[in-house]
């Protein structure tokens, strides 16, 4: 309780950023959705996470009230990212994202790597994603950092979430 | 009487007679039981009363102080330098002289060095209910092995009483520091995940490349096991059903290819499991990290299609639907789904009939995160889970008899059929 009161003041001098909020929202001066389409149309990269040193060739953009559906793809790697934002009053905030737009190896080298964990190599069986996930949502369970999640969807849902740098496991889930 | 009997029994049992006793009663039995050397060697007093015991240490008047973190992992490489703040609290009356120092546990296998470790503050005083930070830097040499090391530093020099003067002095004040050395690889290993639906009694070629990124040469020995840990219905490739072949080295910034046979045995069924140990020489690389796993799911086709009759009557249409369901066989994300296919014959009492079937491509759509793991925020996002394919055969007036209708798997574990008759 102490604590809390002690961090009240705090969050208003601004001593505490909250990276999640920063990284996930852009401040947009235009409260038009349809703006915003445009916005992203126009500089996909200013307003998408593309894959390191990747860009987005083909880029869609569909907007149903406040939220705007965002599919993109490269032409060199394989798969489709995927990114839902809304309209919050001209602030468009990032609320879900699905990015399967990776080189292969990157996903065979997540793949082996969530398979070192003996949890999932005991239970990994079915079909396998391997999805990008941004530092915002990595700062929740690890470091805010690119991480992967290697999900099997079999028998059982196992997924490993996987540090590439350090060439480790940092969580498991089992479903 | 019985009373008084029972009472003298139970005071024999635990008063003071019985202490008595037990001298007089072992000098008396033991030669008997053969110890008689032993006792004769004894010294036995008679009715030494036992002082009750004395707490061996004194916790009231130990000075423990509020060390954060207690505890500390590093992970470093071979020269490699980093530091960190400790903060004490002295939450006591009295001032306090903090040393810190390095203390080795010798039951450790790798143990931290004193000289890695340095302290910014050596010794000083921290007054009662004071705090105070030191910082500690920790240097790994550049000729440090890879490997867990782990030591404790302990702050003040007091040390827990003990009853015995030989045991190794355990401080009050202390924190405990891990600090993993670790290599990068120089050598990069793809694929590390050999993942294959597979017939039985068919053979299988993988490519495992080999990308030494290094300035020197590393050895290679690559060597099949079988895998570690085994399910009570699964089934791994024994060694004769795996053939490796690889060059023994790869050359400095090369690449180098290991050639994997796999005989899939006529008899296998399910999952197969089994690992590839690559055996290089890299420091970098621990031997997890150089392990290829293979999973193959082998698919067994039926020799003969699955047959379904039907007995015809007075009908004006005929409808049947053949379903597949591609789940069980594995796919990579990205390279898209796979919908299962088959094989269907219909046969009319006067023989084959030739019918153009209607398809449908049947998707499983999920747009919540239910299912998956907290990390994937895919909230109000399509993903496809499932896909099967439907072939619908359209009969209009089909003749009266036994219809047969045949149905072989190509490339799905299973399928459904479904018959209608109007």
């Amino acid at each position: 309780m102490r604590w809390a009161i002690l961090l009240i003041p705090l969050l208003f001098l601004g001593c505490i950023q909250n990276v999640t909020t920063e990284e996930k929202t852009k401040n947009i001066t235009s409260n038009s959705t349809a703006e915003l389409k445009s916005l992203i149309l126009r500089n996909p990269d200013e307003y998408l996470y593309p894959f390191d040193g990747f860009s987005y060739d083909n880029v869609s953009v569909k907007v149903e009230g406040s939220y705007i559906y965002v599919t993109a793809k490269c032409s060199e790697l394989e798969g489709e990212d995927t990114y839902l934002f809304v309209n919050d009053n001209g602030t468009l905030i990032l609320k879900s994202y699905c990015l399967e737009a990776l080189p292969e190896s990157v996903k065979l080298e997540a793949v082996s790597i969530a398979m070192s964990n003996e949890t999932i190599a005991k239970n990994a069986n079915g079909f396998v994603t391997v999805r990008r996930i941004l530092p915002q949502t990595s700062a929740k369970f690890y470091k805010p950092k690119e991480l992967f999640s290697v999900t099997w969807h079999g028998s059982k849902i196992v997924s490993a979430l996987v540090d590439l740098d350090e060439k480790t496991v940092v969580k498991v889930w089992m479903g | 009487m019985v009373r008084k009997f029972l009472t003298f029994v139970k005071s024999f049992l635990i008063g003071d007679t019985m202490k008595r006793l037990i001298p007089l009663l072992l000098v008396l039995l033991l030669p008997m039981a053969g110890v008689v050397e032993i006792v004769k060697d004894a010294k036995i007093s008679y009715a030494v009363p036992i002082p009750p015991p004395t707490p061996l240490v004194d916790f009231k008047n130990l000075t423990k102080l509020v060390i954060l973190p207690n505890y500390k992992n590093l992970r470093l490489k071979p020269g490699e330098c980093k530091s960190f703040t400790v903060k004490i609290k002295n939450p006591t009356d009295k001032d306090v002289l903090i040393t810190p120092k390095v203390v080795i546990r010798p039951y450790s296998d790798y143990v931290v060095d004193e000289s890695w470790i340095s302290f910014d503050r050596t010794s000083f005083t921290l007054k009662a209910k004071q705090e105070a930070e030191i910082t500690v830097t920790v240097k790994v040499p550049s000729d440090a092995e890879k490997g867990f090391y782990y030591c404790e530093i302990a702050f003040t020099n007091e040390t827990f009483p003990t009853p015995t003067p030989y045991e190794m002095p355990r401080y009050i004040n202390t924190m405990h520091l891990s600090v993993e050395v670790w290599v990068p690889p120089s050598v990069k290993i793809t694929p590390r995940f050999i993942s294959d639906t597979v017939e039985a009694g068919k053979t299988y070629k993988y490519t495992i490349k080999i990308k030494n990124t290094a300035s020197k040469t590393f050895h290679l020995k690559p060597e099949y096991t079988e895998p570690e840990y085994i399910g009570d219905f699964e089934n791994y490739l024994s060694k004769d059903n795996v053939r490796i072949e690889a060059p023994s080295t790869v050359p400095p910034n090369s690449e180098v290819k290991v050639k994997v046979k796999v005989n899939v045995p006529a008899t296998a069924k399910g999952p197969l499991r089994g690992t590839i140990k690559l055996n290089i020489d890299d420091p970098g690389l621990d031997e997890w990290m150089q392990r290829v796993e293979i999973n193959l799911n082998v698919f067994t086709r039926p020799t003969e299609p699955f047959v379904k009759t039907l007995k015809i009557e007075n009908a004006s249409k005929l409808t049947i639907k053949v379903s597949s369901d591609f789940m069980g066989i594995p796919i990579i994300a990205g390279k898209g789904y796979t919908e299962g296919d088959f094989d269907v014959k219909i046969a009319s009492p006067n023989g084959v009939i030739s019918v153009k079937p209607k398809t449908i491509e049947r998707l499983v759509v999920t747009t919540g995160n239910k299912y998956l793991p907290p990390w994937e925020e895919t909230e109000g996002i399509y993903k496809v889970v499932s896909v099967s394919k439907t072939k619908i055969y359209t009969i209009e007036n089909p003749e009266n008899g036994i219809w047969r209708i045949e149905v072989m798997p190509k490339n799905c574990f299973g399928f459904s059929i479904e018959v209608e008759v109007e």
